[in-house]
Parts: C-alpha cells; sequence; structure tokens
C-alpha cells in the first residue's frame, strides 16, 4: 500500500518533469519567434555569462596604480582606467556577479512573498484574506524610499543577501495585491469550480490548476524587479548606505560622481557604468515585453 | 486636448529659447559691478532664526554677520580686534585683563554696543573662558574687565585667545536683558567651588539641583527667544533667505563701514561635491575652502580661467584608527600594520600636496609636534618604514598564517576587516580606497562601510562597533594652535573610535567619570604621580596654566605615550587651501605664485608672511574677518 | 386631551422613524463608501504605529551626534558641546517609547504632526507647508505633461501597429524605462546646465535677483529652474503611460462599437477622438490618482541632484539627522495623502461604475 502510493508518487513526479520539460522547450520556441523576448533574452544571457565566466577571463586587480590613472581606452585598459588607476572594465566584469546576485535574490524574495501571500489571500479568503490585505495596505501606503533609508540604517548592509533583504522588504506589496486580484477571478471560473467538486485536494488545485495560470505573469513580474532591484541598489550606494564595493556599478557610478564630472576624464568612467546598467534594463524590457506579447493573447490581436 | 498641447510645446519651447538667451548674456560678464562676493555655506533651511544662539544652523550669518570682540585665525593664532580697540590689557599679577570697546561700534539696529552686552554674553554662554574666571564686570559703558580664577590663571597668551574665540557680538544685552539677569542671578545664587577641589565650573561656581534646572529652562528660553531683527553687529545684514540661497546686504552702520567694499553677499546651498565642483567651474561662486581631487581642482581651473587655488597647512592629520575593543588588534598586529602601507602612495592618492607622515598616532600632527615638543623627545618618537616582510614576520609571530595567499587568524579564521570612513571628505575616501586595495592585495580581506560624517561617527564609536577600523583625522586641532586643543579633541571623537579604556560613567569623581583612563609613561619629571605615571586625564583640562618648559615636557609625556600606545597609524599631515575668484576679488595674497600657475603649489611656510596671509584667506579659519578689514576688495 | 397627546407623542415618534429611517436608507444607500472610509482609517491608524516603531529601531545616540555637530561647527570643545547639547535637545532619552506615543498621537489629534529634536521652531508642519508645494509644482506638471504624451503616443502605437512609428516609439520605451530617473537627471545637469550653461544646474529660483510674488520675472525664473528636473521626470515616465495607453487601446479596439463606428463610416479622426481615446483613458485614471498619491513623498535622490528643496530631499536629510518626530510627522502625513487619495479615487469609481461596489 505505502509502496504503491510511493510509486504513484514517483511516476507522477516523472510525468510532471517531462511535461515541463516539454513546456519549457516549448516556451523557448516561443520565445525564439518573438524578436523583442530573443533580444532581451540574448542580452541578459549575455550578463549571465560576463558574471559566471568573465572574472575568469578577466580577472580584477584591486592594487591602486595612481601613476595610470584616467587612462583613454585601448586594448589593455578597454574601458580606461579610474581616479585610481584601476581598470574600468574588469571591475564591471567582477562586479556583475554580485549586482546579479542582488538582483536575482530581490527578484525570489519578492515573488515568494507576493505570489504566496497573494495566493493565500485569494484562495483562503476571510479573515486570512482581510489580514494579508490590511498589511499589504500598510505597505502600499507607507512611501517605499524612506523606509529603505531606515532599514539601510538598521541593517548593516554588507552581502548581497542583506540587500536583497532590504530592496524587497517594502516592494511586494503590489505583485501581491494583483495576484490575489488574478486568483480572485480564476477562483470563480469553471474549472477551479469542477475540481472543488470532485474534492480535489487545496494543494493540488493551488499548483497544478492555479499556478499554470498565473506563472506567465509572476514571470514578467519577476524580471521587472530584477530591474528595479538594480535602481534601488545604484541609489542606495549613491546614498552611501550600504558598504563600498570598488566593483559594484553603483559605487562605480557614485565614485565617479564624487570625483566631479567637471573634470572630462570622468565622464567615461561614470558613462561606462551607467550605459551598462541601461543595457542590463533594456534586456529586462525587452525580455518582459516580448513575453508579455507571447503569453498574453490579448496583445496579439490585431 | 489638442490645442493644451500645442500650447504646453509653445510654452516650453518659448522658456527655451529665452533661457538660451540669457544664458549666453550671464557668460559674457567677468568683472565685479555689483560689488558681490559670491560664497557656498550650509543653513537650517526651514529659516536661519533670530540670533547666533538660537540652536540652528545660521550659515553664512556666522561668517559675515555675528562678530566677537576679535577674531583669531586658525592655525595661525594671529589676534585681530573687531568690536574692541586693541589688544587685551593683562594686570600686574595676572589676575584681572581690561577690554576696550570701540566707540564706533553698534547693533545693526543702531543701538550702541557696550561693556553690559559682553557681561549679558558670558553668564548667558558659559563658554570655555568661564571656567577660568571669577567674574566679568562692566567698567563702564565701552570698558569691561575680565577678573580670572586665582586657582586657575592661563598664561596671558592663552587668556587673549581664550577670550578671542568667543562671539561677544551676539548678545544684545536690551533684547536678553530678562534671561541674562535671570542667568545672573541663579549663577550668584549657586556655591562657590571650594579652592582645595580639583572640580571646576563657570566663574568658579558649580550649580546642581534645583538651581542647574533653573539654569537649563533659562538657557532654553533664551534660545527659543524671537527677535525682530536678527541680532548681531557685522558688516552683513539678512537681506533674504530661500531654501537654496540667502542674500547678505552691507550693514552701512558698521564701524568699518567705509573701507568694506562689497555691498551683498551672494550665499549658494549644496551639499554634494559634484554640484559645488560645478559651481566652481561656472564662475558662479567665487570662494571654496578647502581641496578637490588633483585632476578635478585642475580641470576647475582649467574651465575658469579667474579662479585660483591657494594652500595652507592644516593642524591635523589623517590615518587608520584601530578599534581596540576587537580581540583581533593585539599589540604585535597593531604594530605589523603599521608597516604593511605605502603612506607615500596613500597620500599621493587621497592629497598629493599633504606631507607623508611615518608616525604613529600620537596626538598631533609632525609640525606642531615639532613646535611643542623638547627635541629630545621628538627624536625618541618612533618611525616607521614601508616593509611589508616586516609585517608578515611580525603577523606570524602573533600567531597569524599565511596559505593561498591568504592570512589566517591564530583561531584558524579567515582574516577579514571591516574599515568605515567619511564618504563626504575626497581625502579620507581616497584613502580608505587605497587601504583596502593594499590590504587586498597583502591578503587580508577587506569591507568599506563609507557614509556620511554622522552616520559613520555614531556607528563608530558604539560598543560592539561593526568597523574594525576607520580611516580619519588621527588628531585635529579645532581650535588655537596651544596644544590643549588636539588631545580635547582626540578625547571627544577619536578615542571613541579607538575605544581606548575610559572611567566607569559612576566613578566616584564625578569630573573623571566617563572621561579616558589610561596611563603613560611619566618620564621622571613632576608631573608623574607616585607609580611614575601619568593618566590623560588628569592635565586635559588645565593645561592652559603651564607654562613654556612645563609645558614642553607634558607634550613629551603625552605624545610619546600615545605613540607608544598604538592606537592608529598617521598617513599624512593635510594641506587644505582655498579656492578665489582672482578677477573679481582684488587683494588676493601670493600674486607673483598665481600670475604664474593659478594652482600655487607652494605651501607657504610656518611664521612667513605668506603663512599669515594665505591662512586669513580661509573663511572657516578666519570667518569674514578677510571682508571685515577690507582685506578683499571688488574688482569693480 | 390624552388623545391629542398619544397623537402628537405619535406624530414624534413617526418622525423619529422617518429619521431614523432616512439614516439608515442613506448609511445603507452608501454603505460601500462607509467600509472604504472604515478600513482606510484602520490602514491609518496601523500605519502611524508603524512608522512610529520602524524610526525608533535606527541605532545610534542622538545626544551624542548631535554634540558632534555641534563641536564642529561651533568650533568648541566636545565635553562643553556635550552639555550644551543636553540642554539643547527637544527629547528625553529616560521616556519610554510607550509615552512617546501617546504624547505623538495626541499631537496628531491636535494637527500638530511632530517637532523637531533639535529645535522648537522647527516642525513638520512648517517643512511640508514650505518643501511639498515645490515637490508637487514639478512632479505634477511632469506627472501632467507625460501622461497627456503618453496617452497620444500610445493610442498612437494601437492604431498604427507595426508601422515606422510604432518601432521608433517603442525603442524609446525601452530606452526611457532603461534609465533611472535620477541618472536622467545627471545626464541632463552634465549636458543642459555644465556643457552648454543653458539652464542653471541647481535650486528652484533666483533669490538674488528676482523676488518671490506675483510678478513675470519670478514666474520666469521658477520655469527656468524646473525645466531640467521636468524634463528628466517627462523622459523616464511618458514610456510607461506609453505603454499602458497602447495596451488599453488595442483592448479597446477590439470592441464592437469601434467596429460599428467604422461600419458607419466615421472618419478615423473622429474614432479616434471621440471613441478610442475616451474609453482607452478610463483605467488609466486611476493609475493617475495613484501615482498623483506617490508624488506628496517626493524624490529625494533626484531632488538632490538638482538641489531642488522639495519634500524627499528633507525627509532624506531628516533620517540623515535621526530627527525622530519630524520623519515620523512627514511620513504619517504622506502616508494619509495616499491613503485619501484612494479613498476619493474609489468612491468617484463606484459612482460610475455601479459593477465595483458589488465587490
Amino acid at each position: 500500500m505505502e509502496n504503491a502510493k510511493v510509486k504513484e508518487f514517483f511516476t507522477s513526479l516523472k510525468r510532471a518533469a517531462c511535461e515541463a520539460g516539454r513546456s519549457v522547450a516549448d516556451f523557448f520556441k516561443k520565445v525564439f519567434q518573438n524578436k523583442k523576448a530573443a533580444t532581451g533574452f540574448c542580452i541578459l544571457m549575455l550578463f549571465v555569462l560576463m558574471a559566471i565566466f568573465g572574472p575568469l577571463i578577466f580577472p580584477y586587480d584591486p592594487t591602486v596604480d595612481y601613476e595610470n590613472r584616467y587612462a583613454p581606452f585601448s586594448w589593455q585598459h578597454i574601458f580606461g582606467t579610474d581616479n585610481l588607476g584601476r581598470d574600468v572594465f574588469r571591475q564591471l566584469v567582477a562586479g556583475s556577479g554580485s549586482v546579479l546576485t542582488i538582483a536575482l535574490l530581490t527578484g525570489v524574495f519578492t515573488v515568494f512573498i507576493g505570489v504566496f501571500l497573494g495566493i493565500l489571500s485569494g484562495y483562503a479568503g476571510g479573515v486570512v484574506d482581510k489580514v494579508i490585505q490590511g498589511v499589504t495596505n500598510i505597505v502600499l501606503t507607507i512611501p517605499s524610499f524612506p523606509v529603505m533609508l531606515v532599514l539601510a540604517a538598521i541593517f548593516t548592509i554588507e552581502d548581497p543577501f542583506t540587500f536583497a533583504l532590504v530592496l524587497s522588504a517594502w516592494s511586494w506589496a503590489g505583485l501581491c495585491r494583483a495576484v490575489r486580484a488574478q486568483v480572485m477571478s480564476l477562483r470563480e471560473r469553471d474549472f477551479i469550480q469542477i475540481c472543488k467538486v470532485m474534492k480535489m485536494s487545496r494543494t493540488h488545485i493551488i499548483v497544478k490548476e492555479l499556478m499554470p495560470n498565473i506563472a506567465s505573469y509572476i514571470l514578467i513580474n519577476f524580471i521587472m524587479t530584477m530591474r528595479s532591484a538594480i535602481t534601488g541598489s545604484v541609489g542606495i550606494m549613491m546614498l552611501g548606505l550600504a558598504a563600498y564595493d570598488p566593483t559594484n556599478w553603483g559605487s562605480m557610478l557614485s565614485n565617479a560622481q564624487a570625483q566631479g564630472l567637471v573634470n572630462p576624464k570622468v565622464i567615461p568612467v561614470l558613462l561606462v557604468p551607467l550605459v551598462t546598467i541601461i543595457i542590463f534594463q533594456a534586456g529586462a524590457i525587452l525580455f518582459s515585453n516580448g513575453l508579455d506579447e507571447i503569453l498574453n493573447p490579448r496583445l496579439r490581436i490585431g | 486636448m489638442r490645442k493644451t498641447f500645442v500650447i504646453a510645446t509653445a510654452l516650453v519651447l518659448l522658456v527655451v529659447v529665452i533661457a538660451c538667451f540669457t544664458g549666453c548674456i550671464e557668460t559674457g560678464q567677468s568683472l565685479n559691478a555689483e560689488k558681490s562676493f559670491r560664497v557656498i555655506s550650509s543653513w537650517e533651511k526651514s529659516g536661519v532664526g533670530s540670533h547666533f544662539n538660537s540652536g540652528k544652523n545660521i550659515g553664512p550669518l556666522a561668517t559675515f554677520s555675528v562678530e566677537g570682540l576679535y577674531q583669531y585665525i586658525r592655525s595661525t593664532d594671529e589676534i585681530i580686534p573687531m568690536l574692541a580697540d586693541g589688544m587685551p590689557v593683562h594686570s600686574d599679577d595676572g589676575l584681572s585683563t581690561t577690554v576696550k570697546i570701540k566707540e564706533k561700534a553698534c547693533w545693526q539696529n543702531g543701538d550702541d554696543f557696550v561693556a553690559k552686552d559682553v557681561w549679558a554674553y558670558y553668564y548667558l554662554n558659559h563658554t570655555t573662558v568661564t571656567n577660568y574666571l571669577l567674574s566679568v564686570e562692566e567698567v563702564d559703558n565701552k570698558t569691561v574687565r575680565f577678573n580670572w580664577n586665582p586657582n586657575r590663571v592661563p598664561t596671558n597668551e592663552v587668556k587673549d585667545l581664550l577670550i578671542a574665540q568667543d562671539r561677544q557680538g551676539s548678545v544684545c544685552y536690551t533684547e536678553f536683558r530678562v534671561y541674562a539677569d535671570t542667568a545672573y542671578d541663579i549663577v550668584s545664587r549657586s556655591a562657590d567651588i571650594p579652592d582645595d577641589s580639583t572640580n571646576w565650573g563657570a566663574f568658579n561656581k558649580f550649580s546642581t539641583g534645583e538651581l542647574l534646572s533653573e539654569l537649563n529652562a533659562n538657557f532654553a528660553a533664551y534660545r527659543a527667544h524671537n527677535a525682530t531683527w536678527f541680532v548681531c553687529t557685522g558688516p552683513f545684514k539678512l537681506k533674504r533667505e530661500s531654501a537654496t540661497q540667502i542674500l547678505l546686504e552691507k550693514n552701512e552702520l558698521h564701524w568699518n563701514a567705509e573701507n568694506i567694499g562689497f555691498d551683498r553677499i551672494e550665499v549658494y546651498s549644496s551639499s554634494d561635491q559634484n554640484q559645488i565642483y560645478g559651481l566652481l567651474a561656472n564662475d558662479q561662486i567665487d570662494y571654496l575652502d578647502g581641496l578637490a581631487p588633483i585632476d578635478t581642482l585642475n580641470s576647475i581651473l582649467d574651465s575658469n580661467p579667474n579662479m585660483a587655488h591657494l594652500k595652507m597647512y592644516d593642524p591635523g592629520s589623517i590615518g587608520l584608527i584601530f578599534n581596540t575593543e576587537k580581540v583581533v588588534w593585539s599589540d604585535k598586529v597593531r604594530e605589523a600594520f603599521q608597516y604593511i602601507f605605502d603612506r607615500e602612495q596613500i597620500k599621493n592618492a587621497a592629497n598629493p600636496y599633504a606631507i607623508t607622515s611615518y608616525y604613529p598616532l600620537m596626538g598631533m600632527a609632525e609640525s606642531e609636534a615639532k613646535t611643542w615638543m623638547t627635541e629630545e623627545g621628538f627624536n625618541e618618537l618612533p618611525k616607521y618604514s614601508y616593509n611589508q616582510a616586516k609585517a608578515e614576520e611580525l603577523l606570524k609571530e602573533a600567531g597569524w598564517s599565511k596559505s593561498g595567499g591568504k592570512w589566517y587568524l591564530p583561531d584558524g579564521k579567515e582574516a577579514e576587516l571591516t574599515l568605515g570612513t567619511d564618504k563626504g571628505h575626497p581625502g579620507m575616501s581616497a584613502a580608505a580606497i587605497v587601504v583596502q586595495s593594499t590590504l587586498e592585495s597583502f591578503g587580508i580581506k577587506c569591507v568599506i562601510k563609507m557614509t556620511d560624517h554622522n552616520s559613520w561617527a555614531s556607528a563608530a564609536s558604539m560598543d560592539n562597533s561593526t568597523y574594525d577600523m576607520s580611516v580619519y583625522w588621527t588628531d585635529l586641532n579645532m581650535s588655537f594652535s596651544y596644544p590643549t586643543g588636539s588631545y580635547i579633541h582626540f578625547n571627544s571623537m577619536m578615542a571613541n573610535v579607538a575605544h581606548v579604556p575610559r572611567f566607569p560613567d559612576n566613578y566616584s569623581n564625578a569630573q573623571l567619570a566617563g572621561q579616558i583612563n589610561y596611563e603613560f609613561d611619566g618620564r621622571g619629571s613632576k608631573f608623574a604621580d607616585a607609580n611614575g605615571k601619568v593618566n590623560f586625564s588628569t592635565y586635559l583640562n588645565n593645561m592652559y596654566v603651564y607654562d613654556s618648559t612645563e609645558i614642553k615636557e607634558l607634550i613629551d609625556i603625552y605624545n610619546l605615550g600615545m605613540a607608544n600606545a598604538n592606537w592608529g597609524i598617521q598617513f599624512y599631515q593635510n594641506v587644505t587651501g582655498s579656492f578665489i575668484n582672482i578677477a573679481r576679488i582684488k587683494n588676493v595674497p601670493m600674486q607673483e605664485y598665481w600670475t604664474q600657475n593659478r594652482n600655487v603649489e607652494v605651501v607657504p611656510e610656518v611664521g612667513t608672511e605668506d603663512f599669515y596671509e594665505v591662512a586669513r584667506t580661509n573663511l572657516i579659519y578666519g570667518n569674514g574677518a578677510i571682508v571685515t578689514m577690507g582685506i578683499y576688495q571688488p574688482n569693480a | 386631551m390624552e388623545k391629542e397627546n398619544i397623537t402628537a407623542k405619535d406624530r414624534i415618534k413617526s418622525v423619529l422613524t422617518k429619521v431614523w429611517k432616512a439614516i439608515v436608507g442613506f448609511l445603507y444607500k452608501y454603505r460601500y463608501f462607509w467600509k472604504k472610509l472604515g478600513i482606510a482609517v484602520l490602514t491609518l491608524a496601523f500605519s502611524t504605529i508603524v512608522i512610529f516603531f520602524i524610526i525608533r529601531l535606527i541605532p545610534g545616540d542622538i545626544v551624542r551626534e548631535y554634540a558632534l555637530s555641534l563641536a564642529s561647527s561651533r568650533n568648541i570643545p566636545y565635553d562643553e558641546a556635550y552639555r550644551l547639547a543636553v540642554s539643547l535637545l527637544n527629547y528625553d532619552p529616560e521616556e519610554s517609547i510607550f509615552l512617546q506615543f501617546f504624547r505623538y498621537v495626541g499631537g496628531l489629534f491636535r494637527g500638530e504632526l511632530g517637532v523637531s529634536l533639535y529645535n522648537e521652531d522647527i516642525t513638520a508642519n512648517l517643512l511640508i507647508k514650505q518643501r511639498l508645494p515645490w515637490t508637487l509644482f514639478i512632479s505634477s506638471v511632469s506627472l501632467l505633461i507625460s501622461f497627456l504624451l503618453g496617452t497620444w503616443l500610445g493610442s498612437l502605437m494601437a492604431r498604427k501597429r507595426n508601422g515606422a512609428a510604432d518601432t521608433a516609439i517603442s525603442s524609446y520605451i525601452v530606452v526611457s524605462g532603461s534609465i533611472p530617473d535620477y541618472l536622467m537627471g545627471l545626464l541632463l545637469v552634465l549636458i543642459f546646465a555644465y556643457t552648454w550653461k543653458i539652464f542653471p544646474s541647481q535650486g528652484n529660483y533666483d533669490a538674488f535677483y528676482s523676488e518671490p510674488g506675483w510678478n513675470f520675472k519670478f514666474f520666469y525664473d521658477v520655469l527656468r529652474h524646473a525645466f531640467l528636473p521636468v524634463a528628466a521626470y517627462v523622459f523616464v515616465q511618458t514610456g510607461t503611460w506609453t505603454l499602458m495607453m497602447r495596451g488599453s487601446s488595442i483592448g479597446v479596439l477590439g470592441e464592437d462599437y469601434i467596429s460599428a463606428a467604422k461600419a458607419r463610416g466615421l472618419s478615423e479622426r473622429t474614432i479616434t477622438r471621440k471613441y478610442l481615446k475616451r474609453n482607452a483613458m478610463l483605467p488609466l485614471v486611476t493609475s493617475l490618482a495613484v501615482s498623483f498619491a506617490a508624488l506628496f513623498g517626493g524624490s529625494p535622490l533626484m531632488e538632490s541632484i538638482f538641489n531642488y528643496p522639495g519634500i524627499g530631499l528633507e525627509l532624506s536629510a531628516r533620517i540623515g539627522l535621526k530627527d525622530y518626530f519630524v520623519v515620523q510627522g512627514i511620513m504619517f502625513f504622506t502616508s494619509s495623502m495616499v491613503i485619501l487619495v484612494n479613498l476619493i479615487t474609489d468612491s468617484i469609481y463606484s459612482l460610475i461604475d455601479p459593477r465595483v461596489r458589488k465587490e
């Protein structure tokens, strides 16, 4: 009896995995059919590759070389050097890891909290719903930037993990509310009602029936949260509230700005991380817009 | 809707066109026809209030509107009589000092500035000098007398400086009569401090309990007082204030009005270095104290041909302070760290004009130590070179180990240190970055936290602070160059960052409670106690009493004691400076230098005429004295 | 006599019942609104508590820090500065946090949002009065411009899909969405204020040469100073509105009445103006209201780049100073504005669209 159950569980798991594999392959096929999504995806993948393999190919040397400061672009220093003679390109590459980790973790935390509370609230209803919506309301009404300043003062931000926590602490509310609305409208749909009539377990309904229907929405939100996490982290860096990490793009920007933009030699040092951030953000936007078009059939008409 | 859109677009275009037009005109003018002096400052943006002691930051008014009897220039100790007529006259027995007030001195509302005003100032504001006084009295309308406490008589030179550092021209007796009379009454009713006591207090009185709370309540009421005019005597009046700008206008009633050439002071505000550099480069401000990173400085001078930069010694050094509360800082490790850094390189990156120091933290900057210590004492100071091999050796002796290019602590953990610094100071932040990169190359992981000064200071001096070390002033003299200034500042600032041991807060001797408790070697002098030691706090508050030979012995004890305690590393003695617009302002010193190179790289030697002249140009060192005295004139 | 009495009583009774019924009817008719109001008040109460306690979590010793700043601003020794700080601070470190909270709530009921620790003259009310108009000025002007521009571009995109305009606008949307607004501000200052020197780099008006009042010079000066921050905001925000309008317009274009109008042979211009824009903009108005409410908080980074004396810059400066009472006052004000604007939009929406009331 027990054994059979375990077996059944594994076969269902296998089937689920196969299904997932097929749907992932299908998904990528769709992505590459859409120009926007494909471009965005390629840009994001480029950044991921840069974060993983970049530091191995272009290791960063933190040694200050004062004589060689503000070197122009050259083969030796692709994007020149900064005010202390450190290679700007290598800083950029070395920093991509931590920047992407912060963005990724923020995305994961935000989406996790938002989706979890959203589904719980929308599906459970009643008192649970009221309490969660109350908390969401409060979070939405208190301005986020001052709260972020306060949180940054309370927690000493030294690693990507704390950084992501501070960034996501106040950013999940919008997603939570949207997911709840989606779940509420889905709950009334026929197929869920049928599942309920068939007395299927709650987890089954949520995981198998609800999740696929809001997955696209969550994915797009995840990418957009990653995008705003980068804006937020650069802002916190520019205000000097987080530990200075010479390779973090935000500290590169704020360091360049502190040198004074009246010095024309500082401009490339400022523009390089700025343009990198813009390219990353553009990639995220393209990808999420493309996904929106693929997964949201309404936009395909016309 | 289309119409609104068209109209809006047209309006925007109009603004752009007019802006281009006026923008082009404004850049055309260069000389100073409107006789203005344009500076940058910060103040309480919601309103500066109506007097100096209102508790609000009054910014430019403190520089150009509030005067004292004298103005002393920081770093040179030059004293310039302002409201006073000539220097103070000391009695032969040294127990009293008389100051004459200028006949023409008056308040901005037209009332005469009189001795009673000075009297009111001291009874309301118990400044440092009152700790050495018995009373301040009005001899006649324009003469005031200071009576010194016979148990604590400072040397004559110090008396002048103590009087000169106050702003007596900020309390008008007729305006603040109620509070001044009450304060005098409370002080008179307080008990005298007995002769044999080690306690000290304003006017040799010690207010406690009921009287103290009365005194505080009176002070709070005085502070909150709202006058109908800004109470001051200075050469410039508050004309208009906005959240980002202040306009000051010449005060025609001022005692030196005929010699003051400027008609208006235009004050901008900004807390952002980048913006300030932009204002300098675009010829929007005439003066800025301090130094920019060298390349920025050069590009400011390149883009603004009217700007010159003068340099001057700063009575302070920048370096690294260890948080001795942390177990990692054993004696050996601190010694090893003295050898790790290439101080020359740090100085170059932080401030190439500064003077590299090879000393540990020792209580004062090298130039001051040379002046105030005996020759033998000065030569005894430990000096460290850049020698990483020696550092490795010492670290290994301390139980550290190195493998795979990384250092491990005696307990086997990887060495990782957190470094704090002030983001707003270009020299400190650059030095901190070099410290980080040096340590990382050396094999010690280092995390930097750069925040604004206040956040750094509170985080670094907290118990169980996250900072293992900080790049900051290792020593700094905020007041006149008498050596006590450095120690008092160390006591209040750096000692907290280094977490130097202190007497408990509930210590039996109330005046020592919470003070530093660290014993130096007494060097066999008369200052040493029975064990041959001198405690840091024993002489901190009565050093002013000792004369030239005694003071040198005492300074030897303090400086050598601090150097041997090894609380930090000096990287360099700072050199600061001032940007000055040479086209709009006449009589800028060192003309023979800036006509050749507007970035004057010569730092005037101590004691030369240039040394005095350049220090006067610094509005932080000398307030507005240079304008009030009529030295600076507009190039109209 | 008795009868009369009874009738009088009855009359009173009937009047009372009528009034009662009217009240109940009124309450019942707008029950949706009362519920919303209740939720709003509750949210406000809880936000007040959250704000109060979250600010208390900031580590640090105010007295010490104030003494430090006094020492450096007045050039006086630290121990003297410390004594001065203790007597000057408007704050009793001994007072328990709950007493502080009750004092704070009591103040709120009297309309006093909070007094600065450092000076009794500085209050949250004063700061809001001085700073908020400037923040609202630049941000609402830019919100309006970007909304109008965005809806225009969005409907254009929806109508001319896959054309040259579509490509151009979509590229703009991607670029504008990729730049954080304060970095856009930094770039604009660099180009227009430093390099070309057309616009002032900072401030809200030039107090040296123009005096506040109803005169052209002052007006023009204010506009000139607002230009760069507004331009930065508009550049960044327009993309979002365009995208929203595009989505909404595509939805409307698929509706029957548009096809019907086309069938009737109405010109495209009429269709766009009369049917498309009006209907597509309706859902955007809610977002506009929400965005408007968010403006009350200001934008610290943007305002600091232009040294624009707005509420956001002031708030972040006060957080730095740990001026607790003022910070919580301003934050309370901001969140109550958000709640109020939401309440108003919800109520108006429910009046327009009865379907909403059911929810």
